[in-house]
Order: C-alpha cells, then structure tokens, then sequence
C-alpha cells in the first residue's frame, strides 16, 4: 500500500478515536499534531488539553489500537508534547459537538457564549470545574450552568526577560 | 542511580529540577488530602483541582530527569534523596497555614518559572511556560482566599499573621536551588537572573501583604515543620503493602 493511502488511513483511524470524556474526536479538539510512517511503523505525537489531564493514558491506548488496525501498519508509539494546546485547536466540527452536550468553547478574544442559547449573558462562576480542563459558568439569559473548556489564562505581567 | 531522563544525573540542573517536581508532588498530596477543608463547598472542587495539577506537573518534571522511571521516584527513592524545598516539606494543618504556604510557594514559582521559560533547554522551556499558564489560576486563587479570610475578622487576620511567620522563614530560604550559578550556566540563562527574580518576589510579596495588613517578618525555619517522611509513608502507604507489583 502506498504511503500516502496509509497515511491518509491512519488519519481516518485517529478521526474515529473520541476523547474518553467528551462525544468529539481527539482530531476536533486539536489534539493530534503530528504522524509520521516508517516502514510500517507510525508514530503519532498528541497534545494534552491541560498536563495533569487523567485521560491521557486511555487515549493513548485507544490510539494505538486504532493505528495498528490500519493495513501495513504495524505498530505505533504515542509521544506526548508538553503544552501548546489552546481552545483555538478545536475544529468547528469540534465546537458544535461540545456545545451539544453544554460545553463552550472560547473564542480566539476569549469570548463565550453560551452553549444553550447563544447568550452573551454568561459569568464564570469558579475558575475549576469537574475536570482539570474546565471551568464552571452561568448564564444569566436562559439562567443555565455549563462549563467552558479551559484556556490558559493570560498572564497578569509579561514574562520577565532574565 | 536512575534511568537516564534527558538530563545528565548529578548535575546542579538536575538536582534543581528534580527539587521542583518533588515540591509540585508534596504540594499535589497535600492539596488532594485536604480537599474538604474549604469554607465553602465549591473550594473543595478547587483543592483537589489544583491538587491533580500539581502531581501532573511532578509527573512532566520527573520525565525530564528521570525518563521513564516516575514511579520508581515518586515510590522507591529514599527520603534522603528528595530535594524538595523547606516550604514544600511542611504538612499545614489548617486553612490558615495551608493559604499563607500556597501563597508563598505560587507566587514564588511564578517568578522563578518567568526565569526558567527563557532557557536554552528547550523541552524545559515549553514545560514551565505550559505550568505557568496552569498555575495562574492557583495563585489568583490563593491570592483572593488569602485577602478573604484576613479581611474576615481581626482574629482571621491574627491567624494569617500567626501561619506567615511560620511560613515565611522557610519561603525565604526555599526560591533559588543550591546552586544557583550553577544552574544558571547548565540552563543558559544569564548569570544572576534567578537571585533577580527573587528579588522581585521578595518585593512584589511583601507588597502584597502590606496591602492586607499583614507582614513578612524574620524569623528561624523551625526544623519541625519538616514532615517529608511522614508524608511519603501516607503516599507508599498502599504501594507498600506490595511493592513492586502495581
């Protein structure tokens, strides 16, 4: 099989590989950052959304098994890449599929609406919520709670340059 | 002595990066064993939040000086060789002394991480930066419970008092590692950056708390507030009764 038709099947197989809390791929929340091949033997580095991210060992394990179910490839390695994710790496496909089950997404400015009505009406209401990557919200236009995906949160003063 | 990380064992930077990921590990424990002690109940969501962090970043730490031997760090290394700072072996028992050590211990690691995202050792750099982000929302939050119970009642603000001259002593001596020039060299930073970024700390800190009515005051680090061992054994407590085999 050609390198790229393995390529683009591993691609597909990683498209399948859902994040083990949410109903959305690992591929819509930005997670996937690299694939290379060679001679059979696929190694595919993968973002967490937040470090201490529980989940992280579950994907791990589904990716492999979906990778090495593509034809001619016949392991994988996952290597994990220390930050670098924010809310801008999810796809828009991955912003309707979280707002569906009442998690908002920010926008590149940081703005949220709410998953449930659109509503600019939204306040957070703690900084942590039921998992690392979340924070708990309100909003006032159709007096809901939801959650909002994480981002990292800007930095009151600029990083000192030594 | 360990399975090689990236990092050359022995080194100052080692010793010094392996000192921060035991902190964030002693701080992780204690976060997720008081979670319960909040005031009000959205604080205990918070706690052991914060608490997952912390043990998240031990984990990426020990990566980077140990490879893939974090289980054997965090498990089986003897308590001698730990290199956490004075003020992350203390164990406080209460919320007090709980808010004025994460005050301490967040605002300092903010500050040094400023230094450490600018080193030359790459994978270092991107791992700070990611934790600072992180971390951000732990020191707003220590900050605002810290202003929230001094401003309580003259007694809350007694106790705060009371738990930073416990605090502060260690705090004072756990900012730079042993060997700061050393440090400084293996990590390609400029000479000096880390007792200037101290400095700022000292001065944004104390700062901080004159704006609350509180102050920083001298004192001696008391040797009993070390409670390194007694905290390892409630962590290998479990992995004890079958090492090894986990």
């Amino acid at each position: 099989m050609p390198g790229d038709d393995v390529r683009a099947g591993i691609r597909r197989a990683l498209a399948a590989v859902e994040d083990p809390e949410l109903p959305v791929s690992i591929v819509d929340l930005g997670m996937v950052r690299g694939i290379t091949l060679s001679a059979g033997a696929a190694v595919v580095e993968l973002v967490p959304t937040f470090l201490a991210c529980p989940a992280q060992w579950l994907v791990e394990s589904d990716v492999k098994q979906a990778v090495t179910r593509v034809p001619a490839v016949s392991q994988c390695d996952v290597v994990w890449l220390d930050g670098g994710w924010s809310g801008a790496d999810v796809t828009e496909t991955g912003r309707r599929a979280l707002a569906g089950v009442g998690l908002a997404v920010p926008a590149a400015d940081g703005t949220v609406l709410c998953p449930f009505c659109g509503s600019h009406e939204v306040g957070e209401t703690s900084p942590f919520g039921s998992a690392v990557c979340r924070t708990a919200a309100y909003c006032q236009g159709c007096r809901t709670p939801f959650e909002v995906l994480k981002v990292k949160r800007t930095l009151l003063r600029p990083a000192q340059v030594p | 002595m360990f399975a090689p990380g990236p990092l050359a064992a022995g080194s100052a930077v080692n010793d010094a990066l392996t000192g921060l990921a035991d902190d964030e590990l002693l701080i992780g424990h204690v976060l997720t064993s008081v979670a319960g002690w909040g005031p009000e109940l959205e604080i205990n969501i918070a706690l052991s939040s914060m608490g997952q962090d912390e043990i998240g970043h031990a984990r990426r730490l020990y990566a980077l000086v140990a490879g893939a031997d974090i289980e054997r760090m965090v498990y089986e290394r003897p308590a001698i060789e730990f290199r956490a700072s004075p003020l992350a072996r203390t164990c406080p028992v209460e919320w007090e002394l709980l808010l004025a050590r994460q005050f301490l211990y967040e605002s300092a690691a903010d500050a040094r991480a400023a230094v450490l995202a600018h080193s030359d050792v790459g994978e270092l750099a991107t791992l700070v930066t990611e934790m600072q982000h992180e971390e951000r929302y732990h020191l707003d939050f220590w900050l605002t419970w810290l202003r929230t119970t001094a401003g309580r009642s003259a007694d809350t603000r007694d106790r705060v008092q009371r738990a930073l001259d416990q605090m502060w002593p260690l705090a004072a001596a756990s900012f730079l590692p042993g060997r700061a020039a050393a440090v400084e060299e293996g990590l390609g930073l400029p000479d000096g950056a880390l007792a200037r970024a101290r400095d700022m700390w000292l001065s944004q800190t104390h700062a901080a708390c004159e704006e609350l009515g509180l102050r920083l005051r001298d004192g001696n680090p008391d040797p009993q507030l070390d409670r390194l061992e007694e905290m390892l054994g409630e962590m290998r407590s479990v992995y004890q009764t079958a090492p090894g085999r986990w």
